[in-house]
């Protein structure tokens, strides 16, 4: 009892300690993390330019973004979210299959592109994909292929160099989840007549299926915001089509929408740009808890 | 000889048995050299004169005929694109990252995982959880508060958003945990303060789960390019990574220069990657045990 209350009293005194250890954290996370987050859901329900005060508008974005095809933004948002979807659903399948395999086959030098910053990846891959002088056409003997601005090739390269880049960090965690599979149940699973393909399915993957988890989510939230892939390849690729006055792009994803109208030196407003961030989030958000819960429900039934 | 024959035979009887294995090992070689390539086909490139590369398609040759540091030169020395300050500016905003990420993300660990006090796991959670907000969100505002606060433009602005990251603190508590209680204990007992037990039990014992912190905080800071493009657009705050960018941009149809800066760019985390290829290693299988 004693004990208890002197713990307690030094506990008492004692309390600007834990607070100076965590403020330093809870400063900087409050000020440049959270602080930027409510701003951005406030500033989604105002019209705003840059130099001018916020004027609440109420839910003017949304209906502006989700209903009026008069308006500019509601085919960004559109097209924009539509690339970046099927950009996601190409490309997460690839991000797994390819360093799964590699991690399979084990090889650590594979990790290597992903050091590299995105700027240095896409230049080295504009030389490759150069469609006059660049070293895909030219030593593939493909002619004079548009890689840049022709559907689908510039799809395909897009995803080629996203796959390239970023399968490192997804290779070494498969490889280090692979190395702690049990030999005996591989080896039980050849006694009783299993193939490779059979031991793949029923031993290899499910006993790595946390870590196959956590990359297919990680790989789904990153992908979701592709901005510096396109940006550089073409910066959105080929018009499909004018709608109002409107260029639809190949390859625009909802990022560069964002940043173009929240940053861009023209038609700057801050205002929508969050309204469709705000969408965007939302829809990682669902997506991941989705796969979250679809996964924890395999793993119940599996036991 | 008695003992040339065996062998001589075993060696056969192996070859006979591991060529699979032998033929496993050329394939991995083969698809490893084609994975590369793009890294090799740009470092020979930027050795290459224009005229070169404009004739490639004639030629065919990947090994340049005649080698030339005219790109280095010219990347280096080009006034209107200052490539020694966006060196300057990548070394100080990661540098900065780097060792206030490291102060900030241990002595909250510290706090979190050793300190007792009201609402502590209520507190950590809420961070936590906060941090799972989709950043794109954040994105547009971040821009206007530093605008507000005039620190656009400041390589400043560079840094700070990343050092409320919250996984970082979640691994250094972890590994935190790990530390037997009974050193804090017996130094407690010796009249060390929390500040003391900090800084001279935890952190040495730390260093490990420190540097892989430091290398991902490192490498993420060198290698962003989205932030950087968009906050600052005066030439001389650039980062590296940020101006190779730009550089792509002006440098029009000269491959060879943008590929010269790529292969410079390149040099810091690849070195680092080099010295430190097991704490990369470690913290990429951290991350993925300590999320799943």
């Amino acid at each position: 009892m004693d004990v208890k209350r002197t713990a307690r009293r030094k506990m008492r005194r004692g309390a600007w300690i834990p607070l100076a250890f965590l403020l330093p954290h809870l400063l900087v996370f409050c000020c440049f993390n959270v602080f930027p987050i409510l701003t951005g859901i406030f500033a989604s329900f105002t019209k705003w330019t840059l130099g001018k005060a916020p004027i609440w508008v109420g839910l003017e974005n949304y209906v502006t973004l989700l209903t009026d095809s008069q308006s500019m933004y509601y085919w960004q948002l559109r097209w924009g979210l539509q690339n970046t979807i099927q950009f996601v659903i190409l490309c997460v399948p690839f991000r797994i299959v390819v360093p799964l395999s590699l991690a399979l086959l084990l090889q650590t030098c594979y990790y290597l592109p992903s050091l590299l910053s995105l700027s240095v990846v896409m230049v080295s891959w504009l030389y490759m994909f150069d469609a006059r002088s660049g070293i895909v056409n030219n030593l593939l003997g493909l002619g004079k292929v548009l890689w840049i601005n022709t559907e689908p090739y510039n799809w395909i390269a897009l995803i080629l160099i996203t796959v390239w880049w970023g399968s490192g960090s997804n290779l070494i965690i498969y490889q280090s989840a692979l190395a702690g599979v049990s030999m005996e149940l591989q080896e039980a699973a050849r006694v009783d007549g299993a193939n490779a393909f059979q031991r793949l399915i029923h031993v290899t993957l499910p006993s790595i299926r946390f870590p196959l988890q956590y990359t297919i989510i990680t790989s789904v939230i990153a992908e979701f915001g592709i901005w510096g892939q396109p940006d550089m390849f073409n910066g959105g690729g080929p018009t499909l089509e004018v709608v109002n006055g409107i260029n639809r792009q190949s390859n625009k994803m909802i990022m560069q929408y964002i940043a173009e109208s929240g940053f861009g030196s023209s038609g700057v407003n801050a205002g929508i740009a969050s309204s469709m961030a705000l969408i965007l989030g939302l829809i990682v958000f669902c997506v991941s808890l989705v796969q979250f819960k679809v996964m924890r429900r395999g793993e119940n039934e599996e036991g | 000889m008695r003992f040339v024959k065996p062998s001589r035979a075993s060696l056969m009887q192996r070859l006979r048995k591991e060529w699979k294995l032998l033929l496993l090992a050329l394939i991995l070689f083969v698809f490893a050299a084609i994975w590369l390539s793009p890294l090799f086909f740009s470092f020979f490139a930027s050795f290459k004169s224009n005229v070169e590369m404009k004739r490639f398609s004639k030629t065919l040759n990947v090994i340049p005929i005649k080698w030339t540091t005219q790109n280095y030169d010219f990347v280096l020395n080009n006034a209107t694109a200052p490539f020694g300050s966006m060196v300057l500016n990548s070394f100080l905003v990661s540098g900065a990252t780097v060792l206030l990420t490291l102060v900030i993300a241990s002595t909250s660990a510290y706090a979190y995982e050793r300190l007792t006090f009201r609402f502590k796991e209520k507190l950590f959670w809420t961070v936590f959880g906060l941090s799972m907000i989709p950043s794109v969100i954040s994105l547009v505002p971040q821009y206007y508060l530093y605008d507000a606060i005039g620190w656009t433009n400041e390589l400043i602005c560079l840094v700070t958003p990343y050092l409320g990251n919250v996984f970082n603190i979640f691994l250094l508590r972890n590994f935190m945990h790990g530390i037997p209680k009974e050193l804090d204990e017996s130094a407690r007992m010796d009249g060390a303060n929390d500040l003391d037990i900090y800084a001279r039990i935890i952190l040495p014992c730390m260093v490990p789960s420190l540097m892989v912190v430091a290398l991902f905080s490192f490498t993420g800071s060198w290698n962003d390019l989205m932030w950087p493009s968009l906050a600052v657009t005066s030439s001389d705050k650039l980062t590296l990574t940020a101006g190779i960018r730009l550089l792509n941009d002006s440098y029009g149809g000269y491959y060879e220069r943008t590929l010269a800066a790529c292969m410079l760019a390149m040099i810091p985390t690849m070195a680092l990657y080099l010295f430190a290829r097991k704490y990369f290693l470690q913290g990429l299988q951290m991350s993925a045990a300590v999320k799943g």
